[in-house]
Formats: structure tokens, C-alpha cells, sequence
């Protein structure tokens, strides 16, 4: 074990990992998402000015972008690779493992790094548009937040060797407090009396890590415990797209759901539906990708002017969430009950086309309400409405039922 | 007494062209505990497999109640019900759901199941835990929510796969007590299991399986006469009769 070359190892993870992330993201790229962001950023790019003149005056608009930045900067989800049986094979070595956690604390830094530039780099002509007169030049609103989000990330790191909980999350809206003084600072051109003031602040940080770090070792249960959970985050993205087959599920309880799936009557034919309707609410947040599609599908047809774009963005979000809701068909496949329960294999497939057209048809309608707010009601909402509903119809009762002949 | 569960030349394993088990012959009766013991890897949990119908016999046949798995799955497979070796529960139902799903499965009126529920909860000392997660559970707990999903549906015939490891003293009991009540009630049970001393107590007859065959069957008595030991326990008689077959 003496031997071990601990950064050689990171390096080995890092590498099988972006092999493996690479192949999920071809696969995505080519089951349509590709298709569908191309569209969005055309439909964007045409609406991008307007909607940054539509902006009213008094808005604060630097206020909601620095919201928006620290967001960014304060949560810093910290990737290690580090697997469960690590627990007895590296903690022997655990003197050197600053040396394996500095290599993949670099990933860290870059992929985050990456993430940030493009949202600044997409925001900042809404930026430029309001940027004050004296402004500290173009150029500190790219380089500031990219170097907090390195010293966040170092910052976050070095207390998560802390054992309480609680600790770890008033440092992280320390962090977050401040980073959106920074920001907002930074953004709104403040004096820069104020500059000695924010390192005062990053040294006392600095301070407080020193000692966590010299006082506590690496908290391996808390660090396999996150990996296990940004890998599985990764996975169930993927699985909204193909099939990830090592998928740990993640479940929400939502007690507060549990009435939705209480009406179904006690009954044999209703056994997938439960179980369906149960793991809709709760796992992998299905429901929650469902509520984003019909909340963000529901303001673009309300903003859009254009018929064109309303009935494609329309009829684009019911497909989109027709196409992210197929992982839930995947999630009980395969499953050991439903192969020895004596429940018919059939039954299966026709409950989750019966929840497939309830949650489609009812997007259709989520989607479809704002315009009554916007619009008098007239013939072309009522198309688009039918259009929809037939769109469910079609999707769940027509369209899956070839699709699980095909897949027999 | 009647035949509930019927195994006649079963060949069989995983794959078509490999055999795991070889003419494999037994009868499980209605109000008897049948106990299938062997070593690691002689088969005992193909063999439970195939009657689940989960694997495709490569000879012979099973019936269950007089019904083969291909003549009518969904009938067959509600005659019997299963506590798997390790629990299998679905993470994104409750203990209460999950009972309450068995329930809608096999068809139980909503009625019938709240009658049946709130003794299995209280036996099992479960009941607080009823609105929870199995993920949150412990090893023993995970094994008496198959316990109590088994013994929720009343089936003809149980099959049950090595249930003792990891519950507690008082499970074993909840459990084996269950078990006799159920035969008492006409029942018929398969047990597979490692703990001798609790098959030797508890069961009624014996299926030895040694390396994918038969080796000897019947109750304590016959088998002692087959070994020649009168007053042999069912642990010196496994021994005996295995290591012969390995030398």
C-alpha cells in the first residue's frame, strides 16, 4: 500500500468517469434534446432584444442578476469519485490523499468554472444594457465571479471535514451573504472604499478553514454519501433520456401527495396505477420535471405574440414532457414483484398510458390557461387547446401502444 | 392429503444449454412444512426459481394445485406466495403500501386486507413503522415486511427462501408460530433454510439437495433409517449423507 500513487488513482477515476459522461451525452445528444435546445435557442436568439427592451425601467435588474450569480457561486457540489469500498482501502493512506482530492478538485473548478461563464456570457447583454456609467469595466464582470467561484469551491471543500450539519450550512449562507454583497457590489459599480472591507472578510474565512482543517480529517462517510448523490443526480438526468441502467432511485416522500393516488379504487385492475401514480409523486422527481416543462412551456406560450412559435413551443413542451416521462415506464421494468405477482404484464402497460394521457392532457390545460389571462377567448385558443388534447390522446393511446409492440 | 405443490423430473437452470439442477422429484401436501436443505450453490434456490415460474424447466414439469406456470400464469402464480432470501421492496413505497399493493394484486377486498393487516402489524411489532420507508430499515425489518406481505395474501402454498438470517429472536418466532398456523389452517409450506436445529424442530419432511440432485427425502424418521443412525439428528444425517456423496 506504501506505494500507492493516490493522485494517479484520481486521475484514473477522472478519466473512466468522462468516458462514461461523454457516452451519456452522445446518447442524449441524439435522442432529440439536441433538436429541442437548437430549437429553443433559435426561438430565443429571435426574442433576446425585445425581451431585454420589454424589460420595464424599473426593474432591478442588477439586484436579480446578482440573485442569480450567487446562486451560482454558493452552491459548489463537490465530485470526489470516491466509492464505498474506499473505506477500507484508502483510509490507510489517508495522509496522502490531499494529493488524489487536489486532482479532482481541478475538475471541479474547470467544469464549474464552465457552467458560470455561460450563464454570464448569456446574461451579459442584459447586463451590458443596465451596466452603470462608471462601472469597473466589461472585463471584472467576467474575471470576479469565476475567481469566487474557485475560492467557493475551496471554501465549501475545506468544511465539509466538519462532523455537524448544521455548522456546515451557516457556513454556506455566510458564503452565500456574502458573495452577494460581492456581487452585487461588483455589478452595481460601488466606491471601491469598500474593497478592503470583502478581503477583510475572505481572510477571516480563511482563518476559520485553517483551523477546521488542522482539527478535523476527512469525513469519508459524508464524502462517499455526496458522490453516491451527485452521481445518482447525474444518472437520473440521463435516465430522462435513455436507459441508465446502475440508476440508485431517489425518493421524495410528499405525504402531502399521498391523497392523489388515495381515490384509486381497491381493486386488481388498479395495482399498476398505484404503483405508477406512487412513483410519479415521489421518485427520481418525475413530478418535478413534469411541473418545470408545464410551468416554463406555460409562461413561453403566454409571452409569445407570434402563432407560429406559440404552437410550436405548445405542441414542443407536451412532447417533450411525453418523451421525459417514458423513464417512468423504465423504472418497473424489470422489477422482481411484478414478475412473481399475479398481476398480467398487460396491466402494466395500459396503466401507464392511462397516467400518461391524465398527465398530458393536464399539461395541455396548465399550458393553455395563461393565454385566457392575456386573451379574449377566441377560435385559435380553442384549436390550440383541442390541438393539445389530441396530441395527448394520440401520444399516450396511439403512439405507445406501437411503441410497446415494437419493443416486444 | 392433497398434493398442493407437484415437482416431477425437473432439469433445469439459468441457461438452456446448462443444467443446474438434474430430475429433481418432490411433493408438498397440504398442512405440512417441507424443509429443502443443501449446501451453497446444490440448487435450493434454482430450484425455488423454477417453481416461481421465473426460469423455463429444460425437463419435467410443476404444478401447483394441479396447474403448470404455462397453462395459466396469473392463476398460478396467485396460489402461492414468496419470502425471498434477501427482501426486495420497491424504495418509493411505504410498509403500508407495499401491503396495500400485495393486497390490490391478488385481488383481496379492501375489507379482507384491513382485517388481515392490523394482526400481521402487530405480530411483527411493525405497526409504528407503517407509514415509512423500507430504505430506512434495517435488515430484519426489510425481511418482516416480506414476511407480512406473504402472509397478508393467505396463499395455498408458501414458498419461503432461507427467512431466519437477520431477524431478531422474536421474529423467528412471530415467524415459525405463523408458519405452523397456517399448515394448522391447511396451508402448505416450502422452507429453504441452513438452520438445521429449526428445520429439525419445526418440519414435518425433508428434501436434502445435493449438487443439483435428490439426495434423500422424508420425514426424521425415514431418513434415520436410511443412514442407519436411530437416533442420528437431522445435522449428523446431513452431514453424513452429503460427504459420503463427496468422497
Amino acid at each position: 500500500m506504501n506505494k500507492m500513487d493516490v493522485a494517479q488513482l484520481a486521475r484514473q477515476r477522472l478519466q473512466s468517469w468522462l468516458a462514461e459522461a461523454i457516452y451519456y451525452w452522445r446518447l442524449i445528444g441524439s435522442s432529440g434534446l439536441l433538436f429541442t435546445v437548437v430549437v429553443l435557442l433559435i426561438v430565443g436568439m429571435m426574442y433576446y432584444e425585445d425581451l431585454i427592451e420589454w424589460i420595464p425601467e424599473q426593474t432591478p435588474v442588477i439586484f436579480i442578476l446578482s440573485l442569480i450569480y450567487t446562486y451560482l457561486l454558493t452552491r459548489t457540489p463537490q465530485r470526489t469519485f470516491l466509492k464505498e469500498a474506499d473505506l477500507l482501502f484508502l483510509t490507510p493512506v489517508e495522509e496522502k490523499m490531499d494529493r488524489y482530492f487536489q486532482v479532482v478538485f481541478r475538475y471541479n473548478v474547470l467544469l464549474q468554472s464552465c457552467g458560470l461563464f455561460i450563464v454570464l456570457f448569456l446574461l451579459a447583454p442584459v447586463y451590458i444594457d443596465r451596466m452603470p456609467e462608471e462601472s469597473h469595466g466589461l472585463w471584472t464582470y467576467y474575471l470576479v465571479p469565476l475567481i469566487l467561484k474557485g475560492w467557493n469551491l475551496q471554501s465549501g471543500w475545506s468544511v465539509l471535514k466538519l462532523h455537524n450539519d448544521r455548522l456546515i450550512r451557516y457556513h454556506a449562507l455566510l458564503r452565500g451573504g456574502f458573495n452577494f454583497l460581492f456581487v452585487y457590489w461588483l455589478l452595481a459599480a460601488g466606491r471601491f472604499v469598500f474593497l478592503p472591507f470583502f478581503v477583510l472578510i475572505i481572510v477571516l474565512f480563511y482563518v476559520y478553514e485553517r483551523r477546521v482543517n488542522a482539527q478535523h480529517a476527512y469525513n469519508w462517510l459524508r464524502l462517499i454519501e455526496l458522490e453516491r448523490h451527485l452521481q445518482s443526480r447525474f444518472y437520473s438526468f440521463c435516465n430522462a433520456f435513455v436507459d441508465v441502467p446502475h440508476l440508485q432511485s431517489k425518493v421524495r416522500k410528499r405525504r402531502w401527495l399521498t391523497w392523489l393516488s388515495g381515490w384509486l379504487p381497491f381493486d386488481r385492475s388498479q395495482a399498476y396505477r398505484y404503483v405508477y401514480t406512487k412513483t410519479f409523486f415521489r421518485a427520481n422527481d418525475y413530478l418535478g420535471i413534469y411541473l418545470r416543462l408545464s410551468i416554463i412551456g406555460a409562461l413561453l406560450v403566454y409571452l409569445l405574440d407570434d402563432p407560429w412559435s406559440r404552437w410550436l413551443i405548445y405542441l414542443l413542451f407536451l412532447f417533450l414532457a411525453g418523451t421525459q416521462l417514458r423513464a417512468l415506464w423504465r423504472h418497473h421494468q424489470q422489477r422482481f414483484w411484478t414478475a412473481v405477482y399475479p398481476v398480467a404484464e398487460e396491466e402494466g402497460k395500459r396503466a401507464f398510458m392511462w397516467l400518461n394521457g391524465r398527465l398530458l392532457g393536464m399539461q395541455a390545460i396548465i399550458m393553455f390557461i395563461p393565454l385566457l389571462v392575456k386573451e379574449p377567448l377566441g377560435g385559435e385558443h380553442v384549436m390550440l387547446l383541442a390541438a393539445g388534447l389530441l396530441f395527448a390522446y394520440g401520444y399516450s393511446d396511439v403512439w405507445l401502444k406501437k411503441w410497446f409492440e415494437r419493443k416486444k | 392429503m392433497r398434493s398442493l405443490l407437484q415437482v416431477k423430473g425437473l432439469t433445469g437452470g439459468y441457461t438452456a444449454h446448462k443444467a443446474v439442477i438434474h430430475n429433481v422429484s418432490f411433493d408438498i401436501h397440504e398442512r405440512e412444512i417441507v424443509a429443502l436443505i443443501g449446501l451453497n450453490g446444490a440448487g435450493k434456490s434454482t430450484t425455488i426459481k423454477h417453481i416461481l415460474g421465473l426460469l423455463k424447466p429444460h425437463q419435467g414439469t410443476i404444478q401447483i394445485g394441479g396447474i403448470t406456470f404455462a397453462e395459466d400464469p396469473q392463476k398460478y402464480r396467485s396460489l402461492y406466495s414468496y419470502i425471498p432470501e434477501t427482501p426486495i421492496y420497491y424504495e418509493e413505497l411505504t410498509l403500508w403500501e407495499h401491503l396495500e399493493w400485495t393486497a390490490m394484486a391478488y385481488g383481496l377486498s379492501e375489507k379482507t386486507f384491513r382485517q388481515r393487516v392490523e394482526p400481521l402489524l402487530k405480530e411483527f411489532r411493525m405497526e409504528r413503522k407503517k407509514h415509512r420507508f423500507p430504505t430506512q430499515f434495517s435488515k430484519g425489518m426489510k425481511q418482516k415486511l416480506m414476511i407480512m406481505m406473504a402472509f397478508l395474501v393467505q396463499p395455498r402454498i408458501y414458498i419461503v427462501d432461507e427467512p431466519l438470517l437477520g431477524l431478531d429472536p422474536i421474529g423467528i418466532r412471530s415467524l415459525l408460530e405463523w408458519l405452523v398456523q397456517c399448515k394448522e389452517d391447511g396451508a402448505g409450506v416450502l422452507m429453504s433454510t441452513h438452520i438445521l436445529a429449526t428445520a429439525e424442530r419445526y418440519c414435518d419432511r425433508f428434501i436434502i439437495l445435493h449438487e443439483g440432485r435428490v439426495k434423500a427425502q422424508g420425514t426424521l424418521e425415514e431418513l434415520r433409517a436410511l443412514s442407519g443412525q436411530t437416533h442420528a439428528s437431522l445435522d449428523d444425517i446431513y452431514l453424513q449423507l452429503t460427504e459420503d456423496a463427496s468422497v
